[in-house]
């Protein structure tokens, strides 16, 4: 119900195709199905036909038929012959009124199912099989998922050829057979089940979608497969699966869903979108690790992916290895995903509208100490010491009672919610076929003042022009919008704020520990240098970031009418993308107001001034404007032969790319009349102006070819060439090809394991090559470039700096990858699919300097001479199966992946601990920690001149173990960065991830839940700002109540040192934690109304919706999320949604 | 329609021919005197000197006082200094000036320019080998753009000092046979480059590098200055005659080498920032350049007679200093010197309610900042020198302040060093006598009240007026380890800290002083005290500081390069 199933080769291979395949029976049996429940009644059989056919063989007639009209047809070519020449000549009739003259004294008997017509023999139809009940042994009732009847479900006893179907009921009812029978139910577009009689006289059923079917046709890059052809490791989610969670950046859904896909959703910021990895890691570069975004054929940005909205897509494809990815070549070396989006449906019109609301919640928030633990904590600190208190009585009473500074996060703090809409049509007739969708949605952040807002449009329309010419053209847009208030701690590069608020967070708990945000008047208070977090967020000004995108699709194919099987396409797609920026900061009004206490830090409410926040240090307002401009052209022919049980298909396609971007900004300061946020409002001196801005442009061309050979479905080649050429790289260095190639061997075809457990099993092997030439470009030229101005005397000299040491060799990437796996579906449900791959990455491009003395004082440029090796796993399981009326699936997944560094650049005296090579590029390496000094005996097993960094330790503080000096190996009392080892066995990434996914379908309900996690990992323990020093003069995490003091020497943490008083907060083990977790990400439950109910109001479906996501996170890591970087970072979301889906 | 694509796509242009819009070739560069101008230009950039608040060269010394309420001092006054502490290592640099040095000769434009390029260029290699060689000895010399394959050529051990100083004497030789006469342009030229190599030559002779007194050395350094000033007298430079405005008249005849600061151009605004009073800065900013007890002390009378703790009350410190304390140093009362002051109130930095009744107000609170900052000043002083006093707190950053990197009165002090060390007293004392005269101090018996007489007293001397005259020039930490007393004058200071003063208001708060009332009338009224910097210093020893530790990660990608003997490795710094 899913697929559409067109005849694209004969009609005999595709008939046993069916049969094989669709129905999974191997027992003489006529098949009968029906198409879809949804246009059930909704295609007109009254289409008029005209055939006019000399001397032709039924199945040619057949042939024509379904070139020209909608319908195809069902049948065993061992019972039906359609070898019987015939002439026909019928102008304007219906389908019925041809096959019924087309069918006279053929002894065959047909039946139109909406588009299916399927054929029986007579003689068949009357003996063994009928549409008549006979007499009542066993019955039951058959139904879809919702509940509703489905007529038309084939039930057949098994090794047998006896059965009948459903009828519009969906009731069965089949005699004459023994209690020991299976009885097996199938349906197009519905997993097929046995059930044993075992003596039960009714035997009811709910039939259940197929959704990881071997079936399913896949993107594999330039083309389609259908799963059980698929020879490399792809794996595949269908967009349903995620269109219960309410993410705004499509990323951060696949966490956990995709084996072999790795994905960090760092942070919960509105707008963020997280870091997608597949497989090892093939550098140790930070850069360059992401795969290649594929949307509907065109190479696209992860932006671009992450906006995408869950209605508007069909499914997501990654190609893992390196033979899948090699026909993207130079850019296919991190592995690939791929991105369907819907298109329209022959049949009826469908109108879908979908609304949800979330409710966000901060998950795990960190603990912050109360301000009376924080006064004695810090004067306690203080004393160790050895310096003055920080608070005196006055203050400590105050504090005692008082928490000022809570008020902050009060004041700022909103409770953050999601809104989505997403309205589709689709439907099809006649020669177009379309799908439109609109959707928006608008997220705002758990702090005023910071939404994202996102809206889309999607029309795909598909028209066929003549009967060997088609045409398909999308339009895809989007419109982002980011607000955010301007704070101190944005570090601004090209006017953009930071997308998880930087240290926002840390801000609001830690800095301003005894500052009330405002009098009690409501006036902001003046902190001092820190400045005032509600002022930021209130009154500082706002960052506004705009993307606009446009994607256009134009294709045409043409099947060549003189070649069977030969098609010639040709696809423009043109994009445009605009960033536009506006930055407007100013200062705000803050009062200073009397403080009291001994030290001044109880804020009274009487304001003694009035000033001006320090931050932004100069007011102004900035536009940018980013505009890129592109396109792919490609062609490409296709073809397409069936001889025998040999199948080839050949593609080739030729691949041109440019684009052009351009960038400009233009900022003008100082505010002199009054504050708004237009150009108008600022200093007019030209001092006060400033512009900007850059131009480049690329381009790329590429040629991909690919053969595909299968042997009868059962033995399998592929191999694929692509030829890219990039002006990122010297005339001589900028072609190159990537070849690859595949086997698959479908075993369960074969004799040997017919009748085993396996209902179907496939072993196949992959050899690939891909590239990655994400390195910037004109490195391979000499040159120099502009670098500034210079007040030489009176005036301003222009600079010009030289751009580096040239390699004209310069060349991409390479990633070598052997994969081999197998799929495999057994005990009737059961499927375990696993992927083994081992690569090879060479050629890594980097700058080689670290092997040359600082002296030699040049840039060098990146060479192509690294080594990474990376190894893995993935294994995913699934069962479906049911118990009475339920229906559930289970599915798993486990991905490992390591690598080790084989080459990389090292300095030539380099200390072991700092050797990357045969090491994970996530090694950690930090100093050793013995615990804490925790006794004056401690202390004093520490030899005279022990220092930490030249501190001498006291007690409380961590003990480091002393391994070595300037002499390797060689202890010399002195703790510092030699005496710093690698941690074996452990990985700031983590090796392993794995997904769980329950679901359940009762009746009109369905429930999801979904465990994600991570094995493996450690994570360096971080608070506010990334440091582990507790903050003498601000608010610390409420661990340090748990500090080392002399009333608690075995406190679990260091003592309360001031900065730079201690150097406890070095990389050590002593911080390094088991940040492993077990996530329930998802859960969520949706009911469909009844039929019955709904047909009422004239709509087909209402489904309510309501999810969590993120409920619980088991984890030994529990002073904040694992997930993010540290205490001080913008906390994840738990997300509570109620959502509705409504079909017309 | 694809045909038409099609058409396009074979007629278009190649999609791989594209330009880098962002860059020019080497052929632009050599054959234009403007973009090689341009390559030289950014050599300025990279190396002339800037303002800098909280520099080390002040913090780290006995110039400047601790922040208050900030309990840590740095690792060198701590002795927890490692080998990994100082890091300059501008081989980047030096490679592009040995590349245009090698191509130069064969650019196609006028000699002349090139001359004149070509000793730009040699000026600031010396410049950074320099300021290697005075941190940590002899390093590579590396003289030539060497190809990265050229293993033999590029992995080399370092080079003894002597030799260092041998280069970087040579490279200014040429350099000074090269460049113009002074044009005032913001180049350096012939009198820049004669000036710098006076001061090399002072560093060479001086103890750090000349530990046997050799008077060879001495000689060099005084012939290097002698000629120095000798030939920038001919091209009218000289001392100006009121210090108060070397930073308020720009590019005066006292400027030798200079970063010029300009709105909107170049400003040095940071700077401006810091060191103003935070309740004119306004900006959150503030503890840069405060002035230690111990430089206010440093300044002599405007008789030339020292200033005596002992004898005199700190209440009256700002009486009768000489002009170079009043440039120098902000005081309580002293008079207005930044723009939001002036006509409104003098600066005041007494601290009031002494009582500790807060009925009256908030015990010990700094008239002039937010305490709550901690960020008022440790000292009890701020810094009047480089303050530019056309801003506000609203264009703060946009302070035009040059900075002098070398002038006159430098040379003249180099070389009364060199004079008084190879034993010309007499012209050390004359030498001195002009750098007092033109801080206004009186001639008294012609010796400006210098009461020096042997080598030794003559070298204090010159040590003492060094610290005043240079107060926050960025000079005091390399002068210190220059002549081997920066352990013994930091820890000597009394207590081992440094010192600032607390003034504190004794009447009653109504009558508190304001605006523009006169300190000498109310001086009576305020108790100053002497205070200490909260954290001891604790100084590794002296050796440690003459040559510091070349950082590991050097070592760690040249196993020919030896670590200094005094930070456990085989290099002799003194050699």
């Amino acid at each position: 119900m899913k697929k559409k199933l067109t005849s694209a080769g004969s009609i005999k291979s595709f008939a046993y195709k069916q049969l094989f395949l669709v129905m999974k029976i191997t027992v003489f049996l006529i098949v009968f199905s029906v198409a879809s429940v949804i246009a059930n009644s909704g295609h007109s059989q009254e289409t008029k036909l005209s055939v006019q056919l000399k001397d032709a063989s039924l199945g040619k007639i057949l042939n024509y038929i379904e070139d020209n009209s909608h319908y195809y047809f069902m049948y065993n070519n061992e019972l039906v012959d359609l070898s019987r020449k015939v002439d026909i000549d019928v102008q304007n009739k219906s389908i019925g009124e041809i096959l019924t003259v087309l069918f006279e004294k053929s002894g065959i008997n047909y039946k139109i199912y909406n588009r299916q017509v399927v054929l029986s023999p007579q003689s068949q139809a009357n003996s063994g099989f009928s549409f008549q009940q006979q007499t009542l042994k066993v019955s039951g009732k058959v139904t879809d998922p919702s509940g509703s009847p489905l007529p038309g479900v084939t039930v057949a006893i098994k090794n047998t050829t006896q059965g009948t179907i459903t009828d519009a009921n969906g009731n069965y009812s089949i005699s004459n057979i023994s209690g020991d029978a299976t009885l097996v139910f199938s349906f197009v577009g519905m997993k097929t089940q046995e059930i044993a009689v075992a003596g039960e006289t009714s035997i009811n059923v709910t039939m259940t979608e197929e959704t990881t079917s071997i079936d399913e046709v896949i993107a594999i890059g330039y083309g389609t497969q259908k799963r059980s052809s698929v020879t490399g490791a792809i794996a595949t989610m269908e967009a349903e699966d995620i269109a219960s969670i309410p993410v705004t950046k499509l990323s951060n859904a696949l966490e956990g869903r995709i084996s072999g896909v790795f994905v960090n959703n760092a942070s919960g910021a509105p707008g963020y979108g997280a870091s997608v990895r597949v497989r090892s890691i093939n550098t140790w570069k930070n850069a360059g690790t992401e795969p290649l975004y594929v949307i509907d054929g065109i190479i696209s940005t992860k932006q671009q992916f992450d906006v995408l909205d869950a209605t508007e897509i069909k499914d997501v494809a990654v190609l893992k290895d390196a033979a899948s990815a090699a026909v993207y070549g130079a850019r296919g070396g991190n592995g690939v995903i791929l991105i369907t989006t819907n298109t329209g449906k022959e049949g009826k019109f469908k109108l879908s509208y979908n609304y949800s609301y979330s409710f966000d919640r901060p998950s795990n928030l960190p603990e912050y100490l109360d301000a009376k633990d924080m006064v004695s904590l810090s004067n306690y600190g203080r004393e160790l010491d050895g310096s003055e208190p920080m608070y005196g009585p006055q203050e400590i009473a105050y504090f005692e009672t008082h928490d000022p500074a809570r008020a902050m996060f009060d004041e700022v703090y909103r409770d953050p919610t999601i809104q989505k809409h997403s309205i589709s049509a689709s439907g099809g007739g006649g020669r177009i076929k379309y799908f439109i969708n609109g959707s928006s949605m608008e997220q705002t952040a758990f702090v005023k003042n910071a939404d994202y807002k996102r809206y889309n449009l999607r029309s795909n329309i598909n028209v066929d022009f003549t009967k060997n010419l088609s045409g398909a053209f999308n339009i895809s847009y989007y419109q982002s919008q980011k607000d955010r208030f301007v704070m101190q701690e944005d570090n601004l590069s090209n006017f953009e704020v930071d997308d998880t608020f930087g240290k926002f967070w840390a801000r609001l708990q830690f800095l301003q520990p005894f500052a009330p945000p405002r009098t009690s008047d409501g006036k902001l208070i003046n902190p001092g240098w820190i400045g005032n977090a509600l002022g930021f967020v209130e009154e500082g000004g706002m960052n506004h970031r705009t993307e606009y995108n446009i994607n256009t699709v134009m294709s045409l194919t043409y099947k060549v009418p003189f070649v069977n099987g030969l098609s010639l396409s040709a696809k423009y797609s043109p994009g445009f993308y605009a960033k536009r920026i506006k930055h407007y900061e100013k200062k705000m009004t803050l009062y200073d107001v009397e403080k009291e206490g001994e030290h001044g830090l109880i804020y009274t409410d009487r304001v003694i001034g009035v000033t001006q926040s320090s931050y932004p240090s100069k007011e102004g307002l900035a536009k940018t404007s980013n505009i890129n401009k592109n396109y792919q052209l490609n062609f490409s022919a296709i073809y397409q032969k069936t001889f025998e049980k040999h199948n080839v298909e050949a593609m080739f396609n030729i691949e041109a790319t440019e684009g052009t971007d351009d960038y400009f900004y233009g900022v003008r300061e100082n505010f002199p009349l009054l504050y708004k946020d237009q150009f108008w409002a600022t200093g007019s001196s030209r001092a006060d102006s400033y512009v900007g801005g850059s131009e480049y442009e690329w381009g790329r061309m590429s040629y991909i070819g690919r053969i595909s050979y299968d042997y009868a479905e059962k033995y399998f080649l592929n191999a694929t060439l692509r030829r890219d050429g990039s002006m990122l790289f010297a005339p001589d260095y900028r072609w190159g090809n990537f070849p690859s190639v595949s086997l698959g061997w479908v075993l369960s075809k074969e004799d040997f394991l017919g009748g085993s457990f396996f209902d179907f099993l496939k072993i196949r092997t992959t050899w690939g090559l891909a590239g990655n030439d994400a390195v910037g470009g004109w490195k391979w030229t000499e040159s120099y470039n502009s670098n500034g101005t210079y007040l030489m005397g009176t005036s301003s000299v222009p600079r010009v700096v030289y751009g580096g040491i040239v390699n004209d060799k310069l060349t991409w990437e390479k990633t070598r990858e052997f994969n081999i796996g197998f799929d495999s579906r057994l005990l009737g449900g059961l499927i375990c699919n696993a992927e083994y791959f081992f690569r090879h990455s060479y050629d890594i491009l980097d700058s080689r300097i670290v092997s040359l003395p600082a002296s030699f004082g040049g840039n060098m440029p990146p060479v192509n001479y690294g080594i990474v090796d990376g190894r893995g796993f993935e294994i995913e399981l699934g069962y479906n199966g049911r118990a009475g009326e339920v229906s559930y699936e289970v599915r798993g997944n486990l991905s490992y992946s390591t690598n080790k560094v084989v080459e990389k650049d090292i300095p030539e005296n380099v200390r072991n601990v700092n050797n990357p090579i045969d090491r994970s590029t996530d090694y950690v390496a930090a100093l050793v920690s013995n615990g804490i000094i925790r006794t004056q005996a401690d202390l004093d097993k520490m030899p005279g001149d022990y220092t930490i960094y030249g501190l001498k330790p006291k007690l409380g503080d961590i003990w480091y173990e002393d391994v070595s000096g300037l002499e390797a190996g060689v202890p010399d009392g002195k703790i510092d960065d030699y005496d710093r080892q690698v941690i074996k066995g452990k990985h700031y990434l983590p090796p392993y991830t794995y997904g769980l996914n329950l679901n359940g379908k009762w009746k009109g309900f369905s429930v999801e839940v979904f465990f994600q996690g991570i094995i493996g990992v450690s994570k360096m323990w971080a608070q506010d700002y990334g440091s582990r020093a507790y903050n003498m003069d601000g608010r610390s995490a409420s661990v340090w109540l748990d500090s080392w003091s002399n009333d608690n020497p075995n406190g679990s943490f260091p003592r309360p040192a001031g900065w730079g008083q201690a150097k406890n907060d070095l990389e050590s083990t002593f911080w390094l934690r088991n940040a492993d977790y077990l996530r329930l990400k998802n859960v969520s439950l949706s009911y469909s109304i009844p039929r019955s109910v709904i047909n009422k109001l004239k709509v087909s479906d209402i489904t309510l919706m309501v999810s969590g996501v993120n409920l619980l996170t088991l984890s030994k890591f529990n002073d904040y999320d694992p997930n993010v970087w540290s205490m001080g970072s913008y906390p994840t979301m738990k997300t509570y949604t109620l959502g509705v889906n409504v079909t017309f | 329609m694809g045909s038409i694509f099609l058409i396009l796509f074979l007629t278009g242009c190649d999609p791989l021919n594209k330009d880098n819009l962002s860059a020019i070739s080497a052929d632009d560069v050599y054959g234009n005197s403007g973009v090689a101008e341009a390559y030289v230009n950014d050599i300025y950039a990279q190396f002339m000197p800037d303002n800098e608040v909280w520099s080390f060269e002040g913090t780290d010394t006995d110039e400047a006082m601790h922040q208050r309420g900030n309990t840590l001092i740095s690792s060198y006054l701590r002795g927890t200094v490692t080998s990994d502490a100082y890091n300059y290592y501008p081989y980047d640099n030096i490679r592009k000036i040995n590349m245009f040095l090698e191509q130069i000769d064969g650019a196609v434009f006028e000699e002349g320019i090139k001359g004149r390029l070509k000793g730009e260029m040699l000026f600031w290699r010396a410049w950074a080998y320099f300021g290697m060689t005075r941190v940590y000895g002899g390093v590579p010399l590396v003289l030539t753009a060497e190809s990265p394959n050229n293993e033999e050529a590029i992995f080399i051990p370092r080079s003894k000092t002597s030799e260092c100083f041998a280069q970087i004497l040579k490279d200014l030789n040429d350099a000074i046979s090269l460049l113009p006469d002074p044009t005032g342009n913001g180049r350096i030229d012939k009198g820049a480059a004669m000036a710098f190599k006076g001061r090399v030559a002072l560093f060479e002779a001086s103890p750090q590098f000349n530990r046997n007194n050799e008077e060879q050395l001495w000689n060099d350094a005084y012939v290097a200055n002698k000629s120095a000033i000798d030939y920038l007298n001919t091209q009218g430079k000289g001392l100006l005659d009121d210090f108060g405005k070397l930073w308020k008249d720009e590019m005066n005849k006292e400027v030798i080498m200079v970063r010029r600061h300009s709105y909107p151009e170049s400003t040095n605004g940071y700077s401006q920032v810091c060191v103003w009073p935070l309740l004119y800065a306004k900006s959150g900013c503030a503890g840069g350049n405060m002035p230690s007890l111990e430089l206010v002390n440093a300044f002599p009378m405007n008789d030339g007679s020292k200033w005596d703790p002992e004898a005199r009350d700190y209440a009256v410190l700002h009486q009768n200093r000489d002009e170079r304390f009043y440039a120098t140093i902000a005081y309580n009362g002293a008079n207005p010197y930044l723009k939001p002051m002036f006509g409104k109130e003098n600066m005041w930095i007494y601290w009031y309610d002494k009582d500790g009744d807060s009925s009256t107000g908030i015990n010990g609170r700094e008239a002039r900042t937010d305490f709550i900052d901690l960020n008022e000043s440790g000292s009890g002083f701020y810094t009047t020198k480089m303050m530019d006093t056309n801003i506000d707190a609203v264009n703060i950053l946009d302070g035009e302040i040059d900075w002098i990197e070398i002038r006159y009165a430098e040379v003249v002090m180099n070389l009364a060093e060199a004079a008084n060390e190879t034993g010309k007293t007499d012209e050390a004392i004359q030498l001195l006598g002009q750098i007092r005269a033109r801080a206004g101090i009186e001639p008294g018996t012609g010796k400006y009240g210098i009461i020096a007489s042997t080598q030794g007293e003559i070298r204090q001397t010159i040590m003492d007026e060094r610290f005043v005259e240079f107060a926050f020039e960025k000079k005091r930490f390399w002068d210190l380890r220059r002549w081997r007393v920066y352990k013994s004058r930091m820890e000597g200071l009394q207590n081992s800290v440094r010192h600032g003063i607390r003034v504190e208001w004794t009447g009653p708060v109504s009558e508190r002083p304001t605006g523009l009332e006169d300190i000498n009338v109310i001086w009576n009224k305020l108790d100053v005290t002497p205070i200490e910097d909260v954290m001891p210093i604790n100084m590794l020893s002296e050796d440690k500081y003459s040559f510091f530790g070349i950082p590991a990660t050097y070592l760690e990608r040249n196993s020919k390069l030896e670590q200094n003997n005094t930070w456990g490795g085989a290099f002799d710094p003194l050699e």
